[in-house]
């Protein structure tokens, strides 16, 4: 739900990077920190144990485009991937306009990738919301581990959903991948806000 | 019909060629003793089932060569029989000829008999075995049935191969489908093609399709003892030698899960029945809910590739190209390198990751720390430069985010981060909405009480002492002797000694206040059974939470307690976690283990929290020593001592330099690989320049020894053991590898202020190492 402020003339869009527990989503959060030009970010908040494990969430706020005058920004969050901390979950994911599902390619983390996206649909579902209608993608990470899964496997289990949905290999530690996905989920976004007639200016360079 | 053909043919041959070599050479001289027609038959038929029926028991193998011995009494009697008739000897004469007599005639019995049981092979194999037949079919089944065996001999090379990643594009497409994939059972929601079994052969055996999964990838599950053979043995006597075979109708069900299984009684028929030490329930009831967890790795590189392809068109990207990229980074995403980069390695790493401007949250909070400040993110710490800066008011309405929540969230403190708060767990308490947090650790809202602790009495016999019902965490103290635990202490570990009597600040009565203090602080982990024990003249407060074996816990700390010794490692111990397969367990000493501790012991199973754990328990320490300063005073440490001789070598070709690079949580570090002088133990380090590898690597290793040592089944396989000391940290990690690669992995830095990331980078070291 994208709100919008018309006398500073923005758009604010939430994008929730949503996953198990280790699977990437801070570093790829941490990644897109580092990456982006001092103008286009604000601080990076990370609440984390000393285990480094997300304790509450993860918060970055962007600026990106400016589409028919209006300034979009996207305040990207993460949430705890550990099990019980699902309160958290279901509150971070209050509001939000798209969702970037980091899964952890490796053999033995599948079943937690499978039971987070369960988990996510039934927190939407909470909200009702529908994750068929909503702006996803699913970022398979950790592919330079030698016991990472193959894609086509990943698929088979996480998108088969009656729309399946863009899928990015990445290596969130080293930045591979990790804008991609979140380009595309934010072209999503964006699409699903303004249709596809709009006046786009770049605001990134 | 073909069997019978095939029996007529066989004894027609005998029965000719037995006459045609009596009438062209009848005066031949290989005569026999009598006695060799009667060994010899019984040895060779006895190797013949040894080879053919090798999961017979010994009665039926005892049966069945009793069996092909009639058969050759039959085949000699009938030929001594055509022998009396075509010569003018009498019937024992002409027997004795066809028996014993003229040699020629019994090797001709012994090889038509030998064949004349191979048609009726399954006949004769124990009833078990034939009742295995629909899969025992399945092995000659590439043919019209339409059954595909897809064993490890006759694998087609793997469909998926992990790909190397020298560019990683988006692989995505997407489009209208046909199913779903949420909710119900996976079965009805597959839309997978349907797989070749349940076609019928022979118009009544049912053939169907199964997946070989190699037997040393499981054997491990299977309960000790069970069998009466080693796993080696037991593998090679299963239905397919080496491999236990599944029914793909049982897995295609459960891919969508990313984890397989199959119960006992799917596969017990393929396990030789001789070699159960246990009957089949025993043996079922000591699998994890009787089922056995099968690797997904090979499951999945036996199935055929189509049944993961996907017949649904791809996304229309088209649209989103109308939009430009929202987000250009500084620089272009890195791809992956075809070869990692070798820096010399004795290079020391230089620190080169710019790390990103983070407000991260201290999480512990050492003496009398500032309570930090946790209120969400708001719009006044957002900090953008222009020429577009981010908006100074709040990002998102009051009610839409945790960012926004006006008065819960100025509230919110993670409770457990507060030194002058009674510990909380989560954010049920103060959430918007009346909620708690999942388990396994619930908790109640509002301000934690300590929980009154039941002093019992010591009279001697009293057991441990439950607790009148309470709501808050159960605290049993018992004062039962301590139980008798074998020390695993590894050969060079320096035994511990009886320490004098220390002055003990008192009695049982002092021994409960200190652990009801310490479980108070231990809330946040729901009800724990506290008990204290002496192992060694060391008191052991340990908190049991049920999610690990409360005596397997006891053992590991009771391995590694000498480890805690001043002058042990490498500095003094604040704390030390060990990690194993099942669960996570935290030693943290109170005071100094020479001087009988105490020490408190707490653990955590594969789904808790352990950063948590590990926070809480230095926080216990903290109360207990300024409760309990006679208790819990500490000696400084001395320096660590060698005890081995290491020595540096070269990495035999494979460079650790390029890992030093991707262990900069541990700051700058350089490599050193020493071998021990036995020429055994092989140990990558990673340590700051200038310090003593040869120490370090001694120290590991004993470590490594005397857990692998006090091995607990029940706690899984050993992952890693970190020492810690402030931000110091020490982490060993043992790495499966093979003879002359490295067995540990070490790394130990300064200043590690990201240690998850420390223990994250150190695990994904060890799996490129044992990958190399």
């Amino acid at each position: 739900m994208s709100i919008i402020n018309y006398a500073a003339k923005e758009i604010n869009f939430k994008v929730v990077y949503y996953g198990p527990g280790v699977a990437g989503k801070t570093a790829s959060l941490q990644h897109v920190h580092r990456s982006l030009p001092d103008g286009n970010k604000g601080k990076m908040i990370s609440l984390a144990t000393g285990d480094d494990r997300t304790i509450f969430f993860d918060f970055l706020p962007v600026s990106a485009l400016t589409v028919r005058g209006f300034v979009t920004k996207f305040q990207l969050y993460t949430v705890p991937g550990q099990v019980y901390y699902n309160m958290t979950r279901k509150l971070v994911l209050r509001g939000m306009d798209g969702v970037v599902f980091v899964a952890d390619s490796q053999w033995e983390r599948l079943k937690e990738n499978v039971e987070s996206f369960r988990n996510l649909e039934e927190n939407l579902r909470e909200y009702n919301y529908e994750l068929d209608r909503m702006p996803c993608v699913i970022q398979y990470n950790k592919r330079d581990l030698p016991n990472a899964a193959p894609v086509p496997y990943l698929e088979y289990m996480l998108n088969r959903r009656a729309r399946r949905v863009p899928s990015f290999e990445s290596v969130a530690s080293r930045g591979v991948g990790v804008f991609d996905a979140l380009n595309t989920v934010s072209r999503m976004v964006l699409l699903s806000e303004f249709g596809q007639e709009q006046e786009v200016q770049s605001n990134a360079s | 019909m073909r069997n019978l053909i095939l029996t007529v043919a066989n004894l027609a041959a005998y029965a000719v060629a037995a006459m045609a070599v009596f009438v062209l050479s009848p005066a031949a001289n290989f005569s026999l003793p009598w006695w060799v027609a009667l060994a010899a038959p019984a040895v060779v038929y006895t190797l013949l089932v040894r080879m053919c029926c090798p999961r017979a028991n010994t009665a039926e193998g005892i049966g069945i060569v009793a069996l092909l011995f009639v058969a050759h009494a039959a085949l000699a009697s009938a030929t001594g029989m055509v022998y009396a008739a075509f010569t003018a000897l009498p019937y024992p004469a002409a027997f004795a000829v066809a028996a014993w007599e003229y040699l020629p005639a019994p090797i001709l019995q012994l090889l038509c008999v030998s064949l004349l049981v191979l048609p009726f092979r399954t006949l004769y194999a124990p009833p078990r075995a034939r009742r295995r037949r629909p899969f025992a079919a399945m092995s000659a089944s590439a043919d019209a049935a339409g059954a595909r065996l897809r064993s490890a001999s006759d694998l087609p090379p793997s469909p998926f191969v992990t790909p190397d990643l020298p560019d990683l594009p988006a692989t995505t497409p997407a489009g209208p489908a046909s199913d779903g994939f949420a909710g119900g059972p996976v079965s009805q929601s597959t839309g997978i093609p349907p797989i070749a079994g349940g076609s019928r052969r022979d118009g009544a055996e049912r053939v169907e399709e199964v997946v070989a999964i190699p037997f040393s990838r499981i054997a491990a599950q299977l309960p000790a003892g069970a069998f009466t053979i080693p796993p080696e043995r037991l593998g090679a006597n299963l239905l397919e030698p080496g491999h236990l075979l599944v029914p793909t109708r049982l897995l295609v069900p459960q891919l969508a899960d990313g984890h397989v299984t199959v119960t006992w009684e799917e596969v017990a028929d393929q396990f030789p029945r001789h070699a159960l030490a246990v009957n089949e329930a025993t043996v079922r009831d000591g699998l994890p809910e009787g089922r056995i967890v099968l690797p997904l790795d090979e499951v999945i590189r036996r199935l055929p590739p189509e049944l993961f392809a996907s017949s649904q068109p791809g996304a229309d990207m088209q649209a989103l190209e109308r939009f430009p990229l929202p987000f250009r980074p500084v620089e272009p995403d890195p791809v992956m390198p075809a070869a990692p980069p070798e820096p010399p390695p004795a290079a020391p790493a230089a620190p080169s990751r710019p790390e990103p401007v983070m407000e991260a949250v201290p999480p512990v909070v050492n003496g009398a720390p500032p309570v930090p400040d946790m209120t969400p993110p708001v719009a006044d710490q957002i900090e953008v430069d222009p020429p577009r800066p981010m908006p100074e008011e709040a990002a998102r309405p009051a009610p839409e985010t945790p960012a926004a929540l006006p008065a819960p969230a100025a509230e919110y403190i993670p409770p457990f981060l507060a030194a002058d708060r009674d510990i909380e767990y989560g954010l049920g308490a103060r959430s918007v909405e009346p909620e708690v947090i999942d388990e396994p650790a619930p908790v109640e809202a509002g301000p934690v009480e300590v929980p009154p602790v039941m002093e019992v009495a010591p009279p001697p016999s009293v057991a441990p002492v439950t607790p009148p019902p309470l709501e808050r965490p159960r605290v049993v103290v018992s004062h039962t002797p301590p139980p008798r635990f074998e020390m695993p202490v590894a050969a060079p570990v320096a035994p511990l000694e009886q320490p004098a009597p220390v002055p003990r600040s008192s009695a049982s009565g002092d021994q409960a206040r200190q652990a009801s203090q310490l479980a108070a602080v231990l809330t946040p982990f729901g009800a724990l059974e506290v008990s204290s024990t002496g192992i060694e003249g060391v008191t052991l407060f340990t908190f049991a939470s049920g999610a690990l074996p409360s005596d397997a816990v006891l053992r590991t700390a009771a391995s590694v307690l000498p480890f805690l010794m001043s002058g042990r490692a490498p500095w003094a111990v604040d704390q030390l976690t060990v990690r194993r397969e099942g669960g996570a367990i935290v030693i943290t000493p109170l005071g100094s283990v020479e001087s009988g501790g105490p020490a408190m012991v707490a653990s955590v199973g594969r789904v808790g929290s352990l950063a948590l754990l590990e926070i809480v328990c230095l926080k216990a320490a903290r109360e207990h020593r300024l409760a309990f300063p006679g208790a819990s005073r500490r000696e400084p440490a001395a320096p660590a001592a060698p005890t081995a001789q290491y020595e540096t070598r070269k990495a035999g070709g494979l460079s650790v330099g390029f890992l030093t690079g991707d262990l900069d949580a541990f700051g700058p570090v350089a490599p050193t690989v020493l071998r021990d002088s036995a020429g055994g133990n092989e140990v990558c380090v990673f340590l700051a320049p200038g310090g003593d590898s040869r120490a370090v690597a001694g120290f590991s290793v004993d470590v490594c020894r005397a857990l692998v040592a006090g091995d607990e089944p029940a706690l899984g396989a050993l992952q890693s053991v970190t020492f810690r000391l402030g931000e110091r940290r020490l982490v060993v990690r043992p790495v499966k590898g093979t003879p002359g690669r490295f067995s540990v992995l070490v790394a130990a830095g300064e200043a590690v202020d990201r240690p998850g990331l420390a223990h994250r980078q150190l695990q994904r070291a060890a799996a490129l190492l044992r990958s190399a």
